[in-house]
């Protein structure tokens, strides 16, 4: 069930977000320790800070917690992260206003999805209306991997990531909807 | 050759802050990804501006029913 969010409230703190989420702390902290998700607004600096994050945040948080529990490392979704800010980014330029995750919610917006392939890759795909989806990307998990990556990897490691892919076969191993994420979270930009 | 539309969505490297947190991806990594998002930006336009030209090209129901009847 889509969760609402007042559209007005601009900033999270650590509790309103894990709240939000259904998580617990110690998860967000540990993406944000890592470096995957970045606050926004604020970032702890020292005794008496506290973090505070955006509705993109929320996304990437949203994003990131799936994946985690895919059993994908976090450089790996730090990259996707990566990738989703250069796309928002990329996207500004030539519309003004594209802010995550609120314009991913807009009729007529193609569904976004990361996907990782038996073969080992990252990709992204667009999807629009009945149309078929089309694939990009293609970076070796290998390659985004960062040693001493993983403290607290997850009790059910994605099984069978290692396979080669059979040459023109894509099979997702991992697929998760970004669009979808933004959709449950009921954020606007 | 880098195509107009990629020159469109130029510029769209991140702050080396940004760069998934201090994860230390070799330059031609980082390359690849932002690369990725600005295809992923070009295709999502496209796309965007596809479904807005469709939306005018599709009659209005109720109108078209108004003048038939």
């Amino acid at each position: 069930m889509p969760i609402m969010v007042d559209q007005q409230c601009a900033e999270w703190t650590l509790s309103e977000a894990a709240r939000l989420l259904e998580e617990p702390q110690h998860r967000l902290i540990y993406l944000c320790e890592k470096g995957v998700v970045q606050p926004d607004l604020q970032d702890a600096e020292g005794r008496g800070s506290s973090r505070r994050f955006s509705a993109r945040n929320l996304l990437e948080f949203g994003v990131a917690l799936r994946l985690r529990e895919l059993g994908i490392p976090a450089s790996v979704i730090g990259a996707v992260l990566y990738v989703l800010r250069g796309f928002e980014r990329a996207i500004g330029k030539q519309l003004s206003g594209f802010k995550l995750p609120g314009n991913l919610q807009v009729a007529g917006a193609p569904e976004l999805k990361v996907i990782i392939g038996d073969d080992q890759r990252l990709y992204f795909s667009l999807a629009s209306g009945k149309g078929k989806a089309k694939t990009y990307g293609g970076i070796s998990i290998q390659d985004l991997v960062v040693s001493g990556d993983d403290s607290d990897q997850p009790k059910n490691p994605l099984r069978g990531l290692g396979k080669e892919a059979k040459p023109g076969r894509l099979l997702a191993k991992v697929e998760v909807s970004v669009t979808g994420i933004a959709k449950e979270l009921g954020l606007g930009g | 050759m880098k195509s107009e539309s990629a020159d469109r969505f130029e510029g769209s490297r991140d702050h080396p802050r940004e760069r998934g947190g201090g994860y230390p991806w070799p330059d031609e990594v980082t390359e690849l990804l932002d690369h990725l998002a600005v295809e992923l930006a070009i295709e999502y336009v496209r796309l965007m501006e596809q479904a807005a030209e469709n939306e005018r090209a599709t009659p209005d129901r109720s109108a078209v029913e108004r003048s038939e009847r």
